[in-house]
């Protein structure tokens, strides 16, 4: 039985990358023309662009390096974005080739920290009790499939709601659905277990 | 799945509720969602990227048009070989037994210039030999006339009846003025021969 739940958790997560299926126009209009103003050179729109995008790509970057990194990466992909942003053919396309650009930054972070510094103390150097349980929980919900931690740091800590997600990230809506529900069982189970220990 | 969790639509599932609470504290902060002044320059400088490439587009059509100038400059400096070269030089009468320093000089362009000419009426192209090969060869040619030259110098002095003193002075004047213009016509053709190597050196690919 599990291994059919993997199997299919596979098949959505393999068909994620399919901007196209996860078009809701209410979300995508806007994105596409200030996509192209800024191609065009126009300060404002890309201000709002990232007015946009940035909990989008906090999120991505928050399920899977250190809190305390995350601020300065999110400015990183944006100016690697803007650097690459006239090789992008499709302007539809941004949310999914962002999201694509964000992933990759946080590999490239894992890949040097690796090769070099030590991995600082994340809750030692955030300040607060609650942000300290915050982190806790983060690092939980970091602990579980990819797939299933993006969206739900999406959804629960940038506060976007499931079509929302989709659009941005240029994931299927079934597959945003299925990523939080199976996403968010598995958390309840983790904490059931953290609680029996 | 409850709508809360899709759509936060519907009755409020009071564990994401806590969830959201508690790990909202970690998003993405509203103050920090305006864009950074780096970020703005980077679109500046973006916008002036296409600029910057029409500036460079305009500068390759400069050097170009630079290039095909000093390529016409380069051809009217060969134009101007040819009229200097073709110029006849009359030789003064040799003193008896005597090659003076200034003779072999005027001798030596002489060469020069009649070796240019036949090089430019034969359609040859010019070749650029190094300095030290034209004068060794000048030289050996030089060593081996030496050998003769004293010899006819003094049997045409022999049979030439000998000259008064206004007319060895009226020679000595004309080998004097010729001397002067053999000169300048030496800085002409050395100053084109300087400004061709120099074109030579610059773009190789312009020597035939």
């Amino acid at each position: 039985m599990y291994e059919v739940e993997t199997a299919a958790e596979m098949l959505l997560m393999v068909g994620q990358n399919r901007p196209e299926e996860a078009r809701s126009e209410s979300f995508d209009s806007p994105s596409v023309t200030l996509v192209r103003q800024v191609l065009r050179g126009d300060r404002d729109s890309f201000g709002r662009l990232y007015s946009l995008y940035a909990p989008m790509v906090h999120g991505i970057l928050l399920a899977r390096v250190p809190a305390v990194e995350v601020d300065d990466l999110v400015q990183e992909v944006f100016l690697q974005a803007l650097r690459k942003l006239s090789t992008l053919r499709d302007a539809k396309a941004f949310g999914g080739w962002l999201a694509m650009i964000t992933r990759n930054r946080a590999m490239d972070f894992h890949r040097r920290r690796r090769a070099g510094e030590e991995l600082t103390e994340e809750i030692a150097a955030q300040p607060g009790e609650r942000r300290n349980e915050a982190v806790e929980v983060l690092e939980i919900i970091r602990s579980l499939p990819e797939a299933y931690r993006e969206t739900l740091v999406l959804r629960l800590v940038e506060g976007m709601t499931g079509p929302e997600i989709a659009v941005r990230t240029g994931l299927t809506p079934d597959s945003v659905r299925v990523n939080l529900s199976r996403g968010m069982k598995l958390l309840r189970e983790k904490f059931k277990e953290g609680a029996g220990r | 799945m409850s709508d809360y969790l899709w759509d936060k639509s519907g009755e409020v599932d009071p564990e994401i509720e806590q969830l959201e609470e508690l790990l909202g504290t970690l998003s993405h902060k509203p103050h920090a969602a305006t864009l950074p002044d780096s970020l703005l320059s980077q679109v500046g400088a973006r916008a002036f990227t296409h600029w910057s490439e029409w500036a460079a587009a305009a500068v390759l059509i400069l050097m170009g048009l630079a290039g095909l100038w000093i390529g016409s400059e380069r051809l009217d400096a060969r134009a101007q070989i040819p009229s200097l070269a073709t110029q006849e030089i009359a030789v003064a009468p040799v003193e008896t037994g005597h090659i003076s320093e200034t003779a072999r000089e005027v001798r030596r362009e002489a060469h020069s210039h009649n070796r240019s000419n036949n090089e430019i009426a034969s359609g040859r192209p010019f070749r650029r030999r190094p300095l030290f090969n034209l004068y060794s060869n000048q030289n050996s040619a030089q060593a081996r006339s030496q050998t003769n030259v004293p010899q006819s110098a003094n049997q045409d002095a022999v049979s030439q009846t000998p000259m008064s003193v206004e007319e060895i002075a009226e020679a000595r004047r004309a080998r004097d003025e010729l001397i002067l213009a053999l000169q300048v016509a030496s800085a002409k053709l050395n100053h084109a021969q300087h400004r061709a190597q120099s074109l030579t050196s610059t773009n190789p690919g312009l020597n035939p």
